[in-house]
C-alpha cells in the first residue's frame, strides 16, 4: 500500500453555522510533493492542525502510517505551523538541543549546516530575530527532521522573494525523497514549480485533488491561472 | 519521554523559581543579621528615655520593614503560582502549545509532567517561606530578646520548649492533637501543591472549552472552583460543629472533639478536587483539544 495518509469522511464543525471542514475522504501517496490550495477560510489549516492532533474532529478518521493520530503519527510527522511556536527566551542551540531530544529523526548536524549558510548566530536568542529570520530557523528545525510526512502551513508568507526562493530550495534540497510534503499556501505562482500534485478546497470540501501534469495537459494552464479559474470570485 | 518533559519543565521553571529562591534567601539573610545587630536590644528596651525621639524611628522602621518582609512572602508565594498559571496556559494552549501538542508524547505524559515539576517548585517556594518565617523568628529570639533571656536565666532551646508547651495548650482547648497538627502541615506542604496546580491547570483547560476569552473563562473557571469547593468545605465545617455540640449538650465536661478532622476532610477535599480537575483536563486534551 502505498498511501501514508488516509482521511475518511473528516468533518469539523464548531456549530450548526460553522462546518472548517465538511466530509472530507482523501489518501496522500508517499513520495509526493502535495500542494494544499485554496481560498482564505476554505479549511486548509483547519485539515492540517487535525492531522497535527491540535484539532479534535468532529467526526470522521485521519490515519497516518496506519495509525490514528496520536504520539505515534506526530513522532513521523514535521509540522511547520503559520506562526512563532517557539520560546523568545531560549537562543537557537537550545532549541536544537530541545528537537534533538524528543525527536530521534532530528539531525543536530544538517541544522547547523543551513543555519551557517544563513549565517545565524545559533547563540542568538529567538525574540532577537527578524519575523522572515524566525520561520527560516522554523523551517531548518522541521527540514532537519527525516520525517515521513512533512506539512508546511503558509511556509512563505510574508518574507521576501529571495527568502521565498531559499524556502523552497531548503523543502526540495533536504526532504526525505520517500517522504510526502504537504504545503499550504496562497502564493501558487511560487510553489507550483515544486509541486506534484494539488488538492483544491473551498468551503470545508475537496474541489480537486490532481497531479500537476493533469491540470497542465487536460486545461493547458498553469496551476495558478486554474486556479484562479475556478475560484473566481 | 515522559523523563524528557520533565526535565526541560524543571529547566525551564527553575530560572524564575530559583530567582525567587534566591531573593527570599537574601532577604532573611539581612532580615536575619539586621536583628542580631549588636546593641539591637538595648536599643528597644524600655525606659530609655533619653532615645526616645530615636526609639520611635526605630520602632517605624522595624515595623516598616516588617510590613515589607510580610509583602515579599507574600509576593513570592503568590508569585510563583500565577507564573506557574501563565505558564501553563502558555506552553499549552497559545502559540507554543503548537509545539507541546504535537510533540510525540500523550496528554498524559504532557499534564503529568506539567503537574509534577510546578507542585514540586510550589512546595519548594512554600517550604522557603516557611523556612524564612522560621529563621527570622529564631533570629529575633537569638537577636533581641537575648538579653532579657539571658537575665531570666533561660537559653533560647529552653525558651522555645516553653512557647511549644504553651502553644499545645492552646490547641488543645480548641481541640487540636498538636502532633496530628504537625503530620497534617508536613502533609500539606508537600502533597496539596500538586492538587493545587491540577485545579489550576484544570480550570485554564476547562477556559479552552470557551469559543472567545479562553484565558478570562480560566480564570472565571477558577474562581467557580473555588466558591464549590469553599461550600462544600463550609458543609463539612457544619457537620462537625452540629456533632461537637450534640457531644457537649450529652455531656458538657467533656473536651472538645478533636478539631483536626475538619482540617484533615478539607485537605483531603483539596486533593480530590485536584484529582478531578486532573482528570477532565486530561479528558479535554484527548477529546476536545482546539487550537487556535
Amino acid at each position: 500500500m502505498n498511501e501514508l495518509v488516509e482521511i475518511v469522511g473528516l468533518t469539523k464543525a464548531y456549530d450548526a453555522k460553522s462546518i472548517a471542514v465538511n466530509n472530507i475522504t482523501l489518501s496522500l501517496p508517499k513520495g509526493k510533493i502535495i500542494g494544499l490550495l485554496g481560498p482564505n477560510g476554505s479549511g486548509k489549516t483547519t485539515l492540517i492542525k487535525m492531522m497535527n492532533g491540535l484539532l479534535t474532529p468532529t467526526s470522521g478518521s485521519i490515519k497516518i502510517n496506519g495509525r490514528f493520530v496520536g504520539p505515534e503519527t506526530k513522532a513521523r510527522v514535521a509540522y511547520l505551523p503559520d506562526r512563532t511556536y517557539l520560546a523568545g527566551g531560549q537562543n537557537i542551540k537550545d532549541i536544537l538541543n530541545y528537537f534533538a531530544d524528543f525527536y530521534s529523526d532530528f539531525s543536530k548536524e544538517k541544522a547547523m549546516e543551513m543555519l551557517q549558510s544563513l549565517n545565524i548566530d545559533p547563540d542568538t536568542k529567538m525574540k532577537t530575530l527578524s519575523k522572515g529570520t524566525k520561520e527560516k530557523v522554523q523551517l531548518i528545525l522541521v527540514m532537519s527532521r527525516n520525517a515521513d510526512l512533512y506539512i508546511l502551513d503558509e511556509p512563505i508568507a510574508g518574507v521576501d522573494p529571495a527568502a521565498r526562493d531559499y524556502i523552497l530550495n531548503t523543502i526540495i534540497n533536504n526532504y526525505n525523497p520517500e517522504a510526502t510534503v504537504l504545503i499550504s499556501t496562497h502564493l501558487i505562482g511560487d510553489v507550483e514549480k515544486v509541486l506534484d500534485e494539488v488538492i483544491f478546497m473551498r468551503y470545508g470540501q475537496l474541489v480537486l485533488y490532481t497531479s500537476v501534469d493533469n491540470i497542465r495537459e487536460q486545461h493547458g494552464k498553469s496551476v495558478d491561472a486554474y486556479f484562479r479559474e475556478v475560484f473566481a470570485c | 519521554m515522559l523523563g524528557k518533559l520533565i526535565k526541560h519543565e524543571w529547566k525551564e521553571i527553575s530560572k524564575v523559581g530559583g530567582v525567587i529562591l534566591l531573593i527570599l534567601v537574601i532577604v532573611t539573610a539581612i532580615g536575619g543579621l539586621m536583628l542580631q545587630m549588636p546593641g539591637m536590644s538595648e536599643l528597644l528596651e524600655e525606659g530609655n528615655s533619653a532615645n526616645a525621639g530615636y526609639m520611635v524611628f526605630i520602632y517605624l522602621t522595624a515595623i516598616f520593614s516588617f510590613m515589607l518582609y510580610i509583602f515579599m512572602l507574600m509576593g513570592a508565594a503568590y508569585g510563583i503560582f500565577i507564573y506557574l498559571g501563565i505558564r501553563f496556559y502558555k506552553t499549552m494552549y497559545s502559540d507554543r502549545g503548537y509545539l507541546t501538542n504535537t510533540l510525540p508524547a500523550t496528554a498524559n505524559q504532557l499534564l503529568f509532567s506539567k503537574v509534577l515539576v510546578s507542585g514540586l517548585w510550589f512546595a519548594i517556594v512554600e517550604v522557603a517561606v516557611v523556612a524564612s518565617v522560621i529563621a527570622m523568628f529564631a533570629s529575633l529570639f537569638s537577636g533581641l530578646f537575648a538579653a532579657e533571656l539571658s537575665r531570666e536565666g533561660i537559653t533560647l532551646w529552653e525558651a522555645a520548649k516553653m512557647i511549644f508547651v504553651e502553644v499545645e495548650s492552646v490547641y488543645s482547648e480548641a481541640g487540636l492533637d498538636m502532633v496530628h497538627y504537625l503530620i497534617w502541615l508536613i502533609a500539606t506542604l508537600i502533597l496539596l501543591p500538586f492538587a493545587t496546580q491540577a485545579t489550576l491547570f484544570g480550570a485554564i483547560t476547562i477556559g479552552q472549552l470557551s469559543k472567545k476569552y479562553k484565558a478570562v473563562m480560566g480564570i472565571v473557571a477558577y474562581i467557580g472552583i473555588g466558591f464549590v469547593q469553599m461550600i462544600i468545605s463550609s458543609v463539612i465545617q457544619i457537620v462537625y460543629t452540629v456533632r461537637m455540640t450534640f457531644e457537649i449538650m450529652n455531656n458538657p465536661n467533656m473536651p472538645l472533639s478533636n478539631m483536626n478532622g475538619i482540617m484533615d476532610m478539607n485537605s483531603l477535599l483539596t486533593l480530590i478536587i485536584g484529582v478531578v480537575l486532573y482528570l477532565i483536563s486530561h479528558q479535554i486534551l484527548t477529546q476536545k483539544l482546539n487550537m487556535d
